[in-house]
Protein backbone atom coordinates (compact mmCIF):
# COMPACT_ATOMS: atom_id res chain seq x y z
CA UNK A 1 0.00 0.00 0.00
CA UNK A 2 2.80 2.83 0.76
CA UNK A 3 4.14 2.30 -2.75
CA UNK A 4 0.34 2.75 -3.83
CA UNK A 5 0.48 5.84 -2.20
CA UNK A 6 3.87 6.95 -3.70
CA UNK A 7 2.80 6.36 -7.03
CA UNK A 8 -0.31 7.99 -6.97
CA UNK A 9 0.88 11.12 -5.54
CA UNK A 10 3.26 10.73 -9.07
CA UNK A 11 -0.23 10.32 -11.31
CA UNK A 12 -0.87 13.96 -12.46
CA UNK A 13 2.84 14.68 -13.38
CA UNK A 14 2.90 11.11 -15.01
CA UNK A 15 -0.19 12.34 -17.11
CA UNK A 16 0.89 15.47 -17.59
CA UNK A 17 4.28 13.56 -19.20
CA UNK A 18 6.67 15.51 -17.47
CA UNK A 19 7.91 13.10 -15.13
CA UNK A 20 11.58 11.77 -15.64
CA UNK A 21 11.99 8.76 -17.59
CA UNK A 22 12.95 6.75 -14.68
CA UNK A 23 10.19 7.70 -12.68
CA UNK A 24 7.89 7.56 -15.19
CA UNK A 25 9.04 3.76 -16.06
CA UNK A 26 8.43 3.16 -12.09
CA UNK A 27 5.03 4.51 -12.08
CA UNK A 28 4.15 2.59 -15.77
CA UNK A 29 5.48 -0.84 -14.87
CA UNK A 30 3.25 -0.62 -11.10
CA UNK A 31 -0.16 0.36 -13.14
CA UNK A 32 0.40 -2.90 -15.04
CA UNK A 33 0.04 -5.08 -12.59
CA UNK A 34 -1.93 -2.35 -9.56
CA UNK A 35 -5.70 -2.69 -10.58
CA UNK A 36 -6.91 0.33 -8.14
CA UNK A 37 -4.41 2.30 -8.97
CA UNK A 38 -4.92 1.43 -13.10
CA UNK A 39 -8.31 2.78 -12.25
CA UNK A 40 -7.15 6.04 -10.41
CA UNK A 41 -5.24 6.40 -13.36
CA UNK A 42 -7.55 6.11 -15.48
CA UNK A 43 -10.26 8.39 -13.65
CA UNK A 44 -7.75 11.03 -13.09
CA UNK A 45 -6.55 11.08 -16.44
CA UNK A 46 -9.80 11.80 -17.90
CA UNK A 47 -11.00 14.41 -15.43
CA UNK A 48 -7.40 16.33 -15.74
CA UNK A 49 -8.25 15.96 -19.69
CA UNK A 50 -11.52 17.73 -18.92
CA UNK A 51 -9.79 20.47 -16.32
CA UNK A 52 -7.80 21.33 -19.23
CA UNK A 53 -10.23 22.02 -21.60
CA UNK A 54 -11.60 24.60 -19.75
CA UNK A 55 -11.84 27.88 -21.93
CA UNK A 56 -9.85 30.56 -20.93
CA UNK A 57 -11.87 33.13 -19.10
CA UNK A 58 -12.31 36.44 -21.10
CA UNK A 59 -11.36 39.67 -19.32
CA UNK A 60 -14.04 42.72 -19.47
CA UNK A 61 -13.39 44.84 -22.68
CA UNK A 62 -11.14 48.17 -22.03
CA UNK A 63 -9.52 46.90 -18.93
CA UNK A 64 -5.47 47.34 -20.91
CA UNK A 65 -7.11 51.03 -21.43
CA UNK A 66 -8.46 51.42 -17.75
CA UNK A 67 -5.27 50.80 -16.69
CA UNK A 68 -2.84 53.00 -18.76
CA UNK A 69 -5.25 55.13 -17.40
CA UNK A 70 -4.97 54.83 -13.77
CA UNK A 71 -1.16 54.22 -13.97
CA UNK A 72 -1.03 57.77 -15.81
CA UNK A 73 0.94 55.99 -18.81
CA UNK A 74 -2.13 56.73 -21.20
CA UNK A 75 0.22 59.01 -23.78
CA UNK A 76 -2.64 59.29 -26.01
CA UNK A 77 -4.69 61.11 -23.64
CA UNK A 78 -3.24 63.88 -21.75
CA UNK A 79 -6.53 64.61 -20.19
CA UNK A 80 -6.56 63.28 -16.78
CA UNK A 81 -9.78 61.25 -16.53
CA UNK A 82 -11.28 59.43 -13.55
CA UNK A 83 -11.67 55.99 -13.85
CA UNK A 84 -15.37 54.70 -12.65
CA UNK A 85 -16.12 51.51 -12.24
CA UNK A 86 -19.39 49.26 -11.38
CA UNK A 87 -21.87 51.36 -9.10
CA UNK A 88 -21.12 50.52 -5.50
CA UNK A 89 -17.60 50.18 -6.21
CA UNK A 90 -16.59 53.89 -7.50
CA UNK A 91 -15.57 54.45 -3.87
CA UNK A 92 -14.40 51.20 -2.52
CA UNK A 93 -12.32 49.60 -5.08
CA UNK A 94 -10.51 53.04 -7.21
CA UNK A 95 -9.59 54.45 -3.98
CA UNK A 96 -7.83 51.85 -2.81
CA UNK A 97 -6.26 51.27 -6.28
CA UNK A 98 -5.29 54.79 -6.65
CA UNK A 99 -4.18 55.83 -3.59
CA UNK A 100 -1.79 52.61 -3.72
CA UNK A 101 -0.20 53.66 -6.80
CA UNK A 102 -0.35 57.04 -5.62
CA UNK A 103 0.89 56.68 -2.16
CA UNK A 104 3.62 54.01 -3.69
CA UNK A 105 4.76 56.88 -6.45
CA UNK A 106 5.46 59.48 -3.47
CA UNK A 107 6.70 57.10 -1.27
CA UNK A 108 8.94 55.36 -3.30
CA UNK A 109 12.11 57.32 -2.11
CA UNK A 110 14.59 56.44 0.64
CA UNK A 111 15.85 60.00 0.46
CA UNK A 112 14.87 62.19 3.68
CA UNK A 113 14.95 65.66 1.95
CA UNK A 114 12.56 63.95 -0.95
CA UNK A 115 10.01 62.87 2.01
CA UNK A 116 10.27 66.02 3.77
CA UNK A 117 9.65 67.90 0.73
CA UNK A 118 6.50 65.38 -0.40
CA UNK A 119 4.86 66.11 2.84
CA UNK A 120 5.14 69.28 2.59
CA UNK A 121 3.85 69.05 -1.44
CA UNK A 122 0.97 66.91 0.01
CA UNK A 123 0.10 69.41 2.57
CA UNK A 124 0.03 71.94 0.16
CA UNK A 125 -1.87 70.52 -2.11
CA UNK A 126 -4.26 68.97 0.33
CA UNK A 127 -4.79 72.81 1.43
CA UNK A 128 -5.49 73.51 -2.76
CA UNK A 129 -8.01 71.05 -2.72
CA UNK A 130 -9.66 72.04 0.51
CA UNK A 131 -10.39 75.24 -0.87
CA UNK A 132 -11.46 74.40 -4.11
CA UNK A 133 -13.81 71.27 -3.30
CA UNK A 134 -16.66 73.25 -3.67
CA UNK A 135 -15.89 74.62 -6.96
CA UNK A 136 -14.58 71.26 -8.60
CA UNK A 137 -17.66 69.30 -10.99
CA UNK A 138 -18.42 65.93 -10.25
CA UNK A 139 -15.15 63.79 -11.74
CA UNK A 140 -12.64 66.36 -10.47
CA UNK A 141 -14.10 66.50 -7.14
CA UNK A 142 -13.99 62.56 -6.86
CA UNK A 143 -10.13 63.24 -8.15
CA UNK A 144 -9.46 65.60 -5.35
CA UNK A 145 -10.76 63.45 -2.72
CA UNK A 146 -8.43 60.82 -3.65
CA UNK A 147 -5.71 63.34 -3.46
CA UNK A 148 -7.20 64.05 -0.49
CA UNK A 149 -7.06 61.00 0.98
CA UNK A 150 -3.80 59.95 -0.45
CA UNK A 151 -2.10 62.10 1.90
CA UNK A 152 -2.08 60.18 4.74
CA UNK A 153 -3.45 62.94 7.32
CA UNK A 154 -7.20 63.49 9.33
CA UNK A 155 -6.93 67.12 10.47
CA UNK A 156 -10.12 68.79 11.98
CA UNK A 157 -10.28 70.51 8.33
CA UNK A 158 -9.90 67.86 6.70
CA UNK A 159 -12.28 65.81 8.55
CA UNK A 160 -15.24 68.55 8.55
CA UNK A 161 -14.80 69.23 4.39
CA UNK A 162 -14.84 65.53 3.57
CA UNK A 163 -17.83 65.20 6.35
CA UNK A 164 -19.72 68.14 4.48
CA UNK A 165 -18.99 66.42 1.04
CA UNK A 166 -20.16 63.10 2.44
CA UNK A 167 -23.15 64.74 3.67
CA UNK A 168 -24.17 67.47 1.50
CA UNK A 169 -22.46 67.24 -2.05
CA UNK A 170 -24.91 66.62 -4.97
CA UNK A 171 -23.09 64.20 -6.79
CA UNK A 172 -24.02 60.37 -5.40
CA UNK A 173 -20.16 59.07 -6.92
CA UNK A 174 -18.59 62.47 -4.91
CA UNK A 175 -20.31 61.27 -1.86
CA UNK A 176 -19.35 57.92 -1.94
CA UNK A 177 -15.97 58.81 -2.22
CA UNK A 178 -16.10 60.82 0.39
CA UNK A 179 -17.31 57.55 2.32
CA UNK A 180 -14.76 56.08 1.94
CA UNK A 181 -12.00 58.45 2.09
CA UNK A 182 -13.35 58.52 5.78
CA UNK A 183 -13.53 55.08 6.45
CA UNK A 184 -9.58 54.70 5.19
CA UNK A 185 -8.87 57.64 7.92
CA UNK A 186 -10.92 56.06 10.40
CA UNK A 187 -8.31 54.52 12.97
CA UNK A 188 -6.71 58.20 12.70
CA UNK A 189 -9.77 60.27 14.24
CA UNK A 190 -12.40 59.18 16.90
CA UNK A 191 -14.72 61.92 14.83
CA UNK A 192 -14.74 60.27 12.15
CA UNK A 193 -16.71 57.12 13.67
CA UNK A 194 -19.73 59.43 14.81
CA UNK A 195 -19.98 61.31 11.76
CA UNK A 196 -19.90 57.99 9.48
CA UNK A 197 -22.65 56.84 12.29
CA UNK A 198 -24.77 60.22 12.23
CA UNK A 199 -25.10 60.48 8.18
CA UNK A 200 -26.60 56.83 8.20
CA UNK A 201 -29.87 58.96 8.87
CA UNK A 202 -28.83 61.72 6.56
CA UNK A 203 -28.36 59.59 3.77
CA UNK A 204 -31.46 58.74 1.88
CA UNK A 205 -29.83 57.49 -1.28
CA UNK A 206 -30.18 53.27 -1.10
CA UNK A 207 -26.41 53.22 -2.47
CA UNK A 208 -25.16 55.18 0.44
CA UNK A 209 -26.75 53.65 2.77
CA UNK A 210 -25.36 50.37 1.63
CA UNK A 211 -21.88 52.07 1.46
CA UNK A 212 -22.04 53.16 4.60
CA UNK A 213 -23.16 49.92 6.68
CA UNK A 214 -20.44 48.28 4.60
CA UNK A 215 -17.88 50.09 6.03
CA UNK A 216 -18.81 50.48 9.21
CA UNK A 217 -19.92 46.87 9.89
CA UNK A 218 -16.35 45.95 8.00
CA UNK A 219 -14.64 47.43 10.50
CA UNK A 220 -16.51 46.08 13.00
CA UNK A 221 -17.65 49.71 14.74
CA UNK A 222 -20.08 48.48 17.41
CA UNK A 223 -22.02 52.01 18.42
CA UNK A 224 -23.73 51.93 14.43
CA UNK A 225 -25.80 48.55 15.47
CA UNK A 226 -28.37 51.16 16.71
CA UNK A 227 -28.60 53.07 13.83
CA UNK A 228 -28.60 50.14 11.76
CA UNK A 229 -31.08 47.81 12.98
CA UNK A 230 -33.14 51.55 12.65
CA UNK A 231 -32.48 51.31 8.91
CA UNK A 232 -33.12 47.80 8.59
CA UNK A 233 -36.86 48.32 10.72
CA UNK A 234 -37.64 51.56 8.34
CA UNK A 235 -41.02 51.45 6.78
CA UNK A 236 -39.25 53.40 4.45
CA UNK A 237 -35.56 52.02 3.25
CA UNK A 238 -35.52 50.74 0.48
CA UNK A 239 -35.86 47.01 0.47
CA UNK A 240 -32.47 45.66 -0.83
CA UNK A 241 -30.92 48.18 2.17
CA UNK A 242 -33.05 47.11 4.85
CA UNK A 243 -32.18 43.05 3.85
CA UNK A 244 -28.26 43.92 3.57
CA UNK A 245 -28.95 45.86 6.95
CA UNK A 246 -30.28 43.33 8.40
CA UNK A 247 -27.97 40.47 7.29
CA UNK A 248 -24.85 42.89 7.91
CA UNK A 249 -26.32 44.12 11.60
CA UNK A 250 -25.43 40.58 12.72
CA UNK A 251 -21.33 40.18 11.81
CA UNK A 252 -21.18 43.27 14.21
CA UNK A 253 -20.25 41.06 17.83
CA UNK B 1 11.23 45.94 -30.12
CA UNK B 2 10.13 45.71 -26.66
CA UNK B 3 7.59 43.28 -27.50
CA UNK B 4 10.43 41.40 -27.94
CA UNK B 5 12.26 40.84 -24.66
CA UNK B 6 11.75 38.61 -22.02
CA UNK B 7 9.11 39.40 -18.71
CA UNK B 8 12.63 40.05 -16.78
CA UNK B 9 14.34 42.41 -19.39
CA UNK B 10 11.06 44.13 -19.27
CA UNK B 11 11.53 44.42 -15.73
CA UNK B 12 14.83 46.17 -15.82
CA UNK B 13 13.53 48.53 -18.11
CA UNK B 14 10.47 49.70 -15.66
CA UNK B 15 13.25 49.75 -12.88
CA UNK B 16 15.34 52.20 -15.37
CA UNK B 17 11.97 54.43 -15.75
CA UNK B 18 11.09 53.30 -18.63
CA UNK B 19 7.08 52.97 -18.39
CA UNK B 20 6.51 50.95 -21.45
CA UNK B 21 7.83 48.20 -20.13
CA UNK B 22 4.59 48.48 -17.74
CA UNK B 23 2.12 47.96 -20.92
CA UNK B 24 3.78 45.15 -22.22
CA UNK B 25 3.94 43.20 -19.39
CA UNK B 26 0.24 44.17 -18.73
CA UNK B 27 -0.82 42.61 -22.36
CA UNK B 28 1.09 39.83 -21.52
CA UNK B 29 -0.24 38.44 -18.15
CA UNK B 30 -3.73 40.19 -17.58
CA UNK B 31 -5.95 37.23 -19.21
CA UNK B 32 -3.99 35.11 -16.98
CA UNK B 33 -4.16 37.07 -13.95
CA UNK B 34 -7.55 38.19 -14.44
CA UNK B 35 -8.59 33.93 -14.81
CA UNK B 36 -6.76 33.81 -11.92
CA UNK B 37 -9.09 35.61 -9.60
CA UNK B 38 -12.41 34.75 -11.68
CA UNK B 39 -11.41 31.40 -10.67
CA UNK B 40 -10.56 31.94 -7.25
CA UNK B 41 -13.34 34.40 -6.34
CA UNK B 42 -15.98 33.65 -8.67
CA UNK B 43 -16.54 37.47 -9.15
CA UNK B 44 -15.82 39.01 -12.64
CA UNK B 45 -15.95 42.67 -10.76
CA UNK B 46 -13.72 42.21 -8.04
CA UNK B 47 -11.49 40.36 -10.47
CA UNK B 48 -11.11 43.34 -12.67
CA UNK B 49 -10.28 45.36 -9.88
CA UNK B 50 -7.96 43.10 -8.43
CA UNK B 51 -6.25 42.77 -11.19
CA UNK B 52 -5.24 46.36 -11.81
CA UNK B 53 -4.31 46.33 -8.42
CA UNK B 54 -1.53 43.78 -9.33
CA UNK B 55 0.02 45.57 -12.16
CA UNK B 56 -0.14 48.86 -10.22
CA UNK B 57 1.53 47.13 -7.72
CA UNK B 58 4.11 45.97 -10.26
CA UNK B 59 4.49 49.97 -10.93
CA UNK B 60 4.98 50.66 -7.55
CA UNK B 61 7.17 47.84 -6.15
CA UNK B 62 9.08 48.26 -10.04
CA UNK B 63 12.08 49.43 -7.64
CA UNK B 64 12.52 45.83 -5.37
CA UNK B 65 12.60 43.57 -8.69
CA UNK B 66 16.04 41.55 -8.26
CA UNK B 67 17.37 40.28 -11.70
CA UNK B 68 17.14 37.12 -10.32
CA UNK B 69 13.74 36.73 -10.14
CA UNK B 70 11.61 35.26 -12.29
CA UNK B 71 8.79 37.90 -13.54
CA UNK B 72 5.95 35.37 -13.37
CA UNK B 73 6.25 33.61 -9.94
CA UNK B 74 6.66 37.52 -8.48
CA UNK B 75 3.50 38.32 -10.63
CA UNK B 76 1.41 35.13 -8.92
CA UNK B 77 3.36 36.09 -5.35
CA UNK B 78 1.80 39.64 -5.92
CA UNK B 79 -1.58 38.77 -6.91
CA UNK B 80 -2.26 36.13 -4.49
CA UNK B 81 -0.81 39.07 -1.86
CA UNK B 82 -3.94 41.04 -3.07
CA UNK B 83 -5.88 38.04 -3.10
CA UNK B 84 -5.51 37.58 0.48
CA UNK B 85 -5.50 41.00 1.63
CA UNK B 86 -9.18 41.26 -0.39
CA UNK B 87 -10.55 38.72 1.45
CA UNK B 88 -8.85 40.61 4.67
CA UNK B 89 -10.70 43.17 3.86
CA UNK B 90 -14.13 41.98 3.14
CA UNK B 91 -13.97 39.16 5.29
CA UNK B 92 -15.81 37.15 2.97
CA UNK B 93 -13.14 33.79 2.99
CA UNK B 94 -14.17 32.19 -0.19
CA UNK B 95 -17.90 32.01 0.33
CA UNK B 96 -19.50 30.75 -2.58
CA UNK B 97 -20.96 34.35 -4.49
CA UNK B 98 -24.14 34.68 -6.13
CA UNK B 99 -23.94 33.03 -9.51
CA UNK B 100 -22.52 35.64 -12.21
CA UNK B 101 -22.60 35.83 -15.69
CA UNK B 102 -18.56 35.37 -16.52
CA UNK B 103 -17.47 35.63 -19.83
CA UNK B 104 -15.31 33.47 -21.15
CA UNK B 105 -13.60 33.04 -24.67
CA UNK B 106 -15.63 32.40 -28.44
CA UNK B 107 -13.98 28.75 -28.25
CA UNK B 108 -16.65 28.28 -25.04
CA UNK B 109 -19.07 29.93 -27.54
CA UNK B 110 -18.38 27.80 -30.42
CA UNK B 111 -18.47 24.84 -28.32
CA UNK B 112 -22.35 23.66 -29.26
CA UNK B 113 -22.77 21.29 -26.73
CA UNK B 114 -24.39 22.56 -24.32
CA UNK B 115 -24.00 20.14 -21.75
CA UNK B 116 -20.58 20.94 -22.02
CA UNK B 117 -20.27 24.59 -20.94
CA UNK B 118 -22.39 23.12 -18.23
CA UNK B 119 -19.96 20.59 -16.97
CA UNK B 120 -17.67 23.99 -16.67
CA UNK B 121 -20.10 25.91 -14.80
CA UNK B 122 -20.38 22.70 -12.22
CA UNK B 123 -16.26 22.69 -12.69
CA UNK B 124 -16.24 26.31 -11.38
CA UNK B 125 -18.92 25.48 -8.77
CA UNK B 126 -16.87 22.55 -7.50
CA UNK B 127 -13.70 25.07 -7.18
CA UNK B 128 -15.71 27.67 -5.14
CA UNK B 129 -16.52 24.73 -2.75
CA UNK B 130 -12.83 23.60 -2.59
CA UNK B 131 -10.78 24.70 0.87
CA UNK B 132 -8.92 28.10 -0.30
CA UNK B 133 -5.23 25.97 -0.15
CA UNK B 134 -6.53 23.28 -2.53
CA UNK B 135 -8.25 25.92 -4.37
CA UNK B 136 -4.84 28.03 -5.19
CA UNK B 137 -3.06 24.55 -5.74
CA UNK B 138 -5.33 23.70 -8.59
CA UNK B 139 -5.08 27.01 -10.10
CA UNK B 140 -1.66 27.62 -10.20
CA UNK B 141 -1.38 24.19 -11.39
CA UNK B 142 -4.19 23.01 -13.65
CA UNK B 143 -5.04 26.09 -14.92
CA UNK B 144 -1.74 28.30 -14.71
CA UNK B 145 0.40 25.75 -15.57
CA UNK B 146 3.19 26.04 -12.86
CA UNK B 147 5.19 22.88 -12.14
CA UNK B 148 5.00 21.63 -8.46
CA UNK B 149 8.88 23.47 -8.13
CA UNK B 150 7.64 26.94 -9.84
CA UNK B 151 3.88 26.56 -7.04
CA UNK B 152 6.68 26.33 -4.14
CA UNK B 153 8.50 29.40 -4.78
CA UNK B 154 5.22 31.14 -5.42
CA UNK B 155 3.88 30.34 -1.91
CA UNK B 156 6.63 29.54 -0.59
CA UNK B 157 7.04 25.99 0.65
CA UNK B 158 8.35 22.58 -0.29
CA UNK B 159 8.21 21.16 -3.98
CA UNK B 160 7.03 17.71 -2.02
CA UNK B 161 4.45 19.41 0.14
CA UNK B 162 3.18 20.80 -3.05
CA UNK B 163 3.14 17.37 -5.29
CA UNK B 164 1.22 16.01 -2.03
CA UNK B 165 -0.96 18.89 -1.32
CA UNK B 166 -1.77 18.93 -5.33
CA UNK B 167 -2.67 15.41 -5.38
CA UNK B 168 -5.10 15.57 -2.34
CA UNK B 169 -6.36 18.77 -4.17
CA UNK B 170 -7.23 16.95 -7.42
CA UNK B 171 -9.01 14.27 -5.77
CA UNK B 172 -11.01 16.69 -3.59
CA UNK B 173 -11.79 18.89 -6.72
CA UNK B 174 -13.23 15.32 -8.27
CA UNK B 175 -15.01 14.15 -5.48
CA UNK B 176 -16.74 18.37 -5.13
CA UNK B 177 -16.89 17.80 -9.05
CA UNK B 178 -18.47 14.26 -8.99
CA UNK B 179 -21.19 14.79 -6.24
CA UNK B 180 -22.25 18.30 -7.99
CA UNK B 181 -23.13 15.88 -11.04
CA UNK B 182 -25.01 13.81 -8.95
CA UNK B 183 -27.15 16.08 -7.37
Amino acid sequence: MKKCDEIRIELPEYIDGVLDEKTSAWVSEHLETCDSCKKLHSEMSSFLKFTGSFPSVEPPVGMKEEFMELAGLNEKNTAKKVWFPAWLKIAASVLIIAGTFITGYFSGSKNNEITGMQAELTTMKQEVLLAGLSEYSGPQKIQAVYNIKTSGQASETLVDALVNTMNSDKNVNVRLAAINALSEMMDKNQKIKTELIKSLSVQENPLLQISLIQVLTESGVKEAKDEIESISNNENTNEQVKEYAKNMVKTII
Amino acid sequence: MTERLSDEMLMEQLVRGDKRAAGVLYDRYYKQVYGYFVRMTNDSEISRDLTQNVFLKILKYSHSWKDDKVFAYWLFRIARNILIDHYNESRKFFTVEEEQEIAVKDQAESVRDADMKESFGFLMEAMSQLPPEYRELIELNRFQGFSYREIAQTVLSTENAVKVKTFRAIQKLKEIYTKIMIE
